[in-house]
């Protein structure tokens, strides 16, 4: 749900290339989901506010509750927030979590997800990364693309 | 049934939002998801939670809910107390677990909310 809601943001920031990593080091027991997009960044007031709920960039709204969330289950699994963005130059947003944590919240289906996103939004690529200890899978649109095409 | 007349009942401790003590509660909702309090709560429902976070101030604004009551002894976080001050939002406190906050304001005669 997380997932979907932040690509929805990149999305919406008209990026091209949105890059999604997750994670998993037992040894540390940590969780660690990075969304990487090439959109239009935030300028460092609106990063700084970016997880407030009473922040949006929705002019018709008030509130907007997508990184707010996120935030949420961060601390509520003894896990951290960050949003790092510049405008042109896309945004990147770190949550982590501890892995064994009782309140870390279960991942869902993330194939399904990522069906979702990729038949919802033709015009932009993915880039999807799971590693664990030395375990590496790897989806990438542009090159399923690039072999539909040859 | 107010939010004074419900808070004096079972001892409840205001944290923000005092002057809205005179609000009518038509009903009560408990939960711990965000996303179940916005598809089931609406306007002059107190829900029950254990969320210290400010984004239970935002769905309280959002469904214009009578009140926020934190169960257990929870206390609400620095940030979710100031955004309840500037957004006028009761907020109030009980060391009563949640089962029984329920339990005793369905005992009062506050239904559950309604879809």
């Amino acid at each position: 749900m997380h997932i979907l809601d932040l690509v929805q943001n990149s999305v919406r920031a008209e990026a091209k290339l949105i890059e999604i990593t997750l994670a998993g080091d037992r040894a540390e027991d940590l969780l660690t989901l990075e969304i990487r997009d090439d959109g239009n960044g935030m300028d460092s007031v609106s990063c700084a506010r970016a997880a407030d709920p009473f922040f949006t960039t929705k002019a018709n709204r008030r509130i907007g509750m997508g990184l707010a969330l996120l935030a949420q289950a961060t601390r509520e699994a003894e896990g951290d927030f960050q949003v790092a963005s510049r405008p042109e130059a896309g945004t990147l947003v770190t949550a982590t979590f501890r892995w064994s944590h009782p309140d870390c919240k279960p991942l869902g289906d993330m194939a399904a997800t990522l069906e979702t996103l990729v038949t919802a939004y033709r015009g932009v690529d993915f880039v999807f990364e799971q590693r664990e200890g030395a375990e590496i899978a790897r989806f990438d649109t542009r090159e399923v693309r690039q072999t539909w095409s040859t | 049934m107010t939010l004074r007349q419900i808070a004096q009942e079972l001892g409840l401790e205001v944290r923000a939002g005092g002057n809205g003590l005179e609000t009518e509660v038509r009903g009560g909702y408990a939960s711990d998801i965000i996303s179940d309090v916005l598809a089931n709560t609406r306007e002059g429902i107190l829900w029950i939670t254990h969320l210290r976070h400010p984004n239970t101030v935002a769905a309280a604004v959002l469904r214009e809910l009578a009140a926020v009551v934190l169960a257990n002894g929870r206390e609400p976080e620095e940030d979710t107390l100031r955004k309840a001050r500037e957004e006028n939002v009761t907020l109030l406190a009980s060391s009563l677990p949640a089962y029984e906050l329920a339990g005793r304001l369905f005992g009062l005669g506050l239904p559950g909310a309604k879809k």
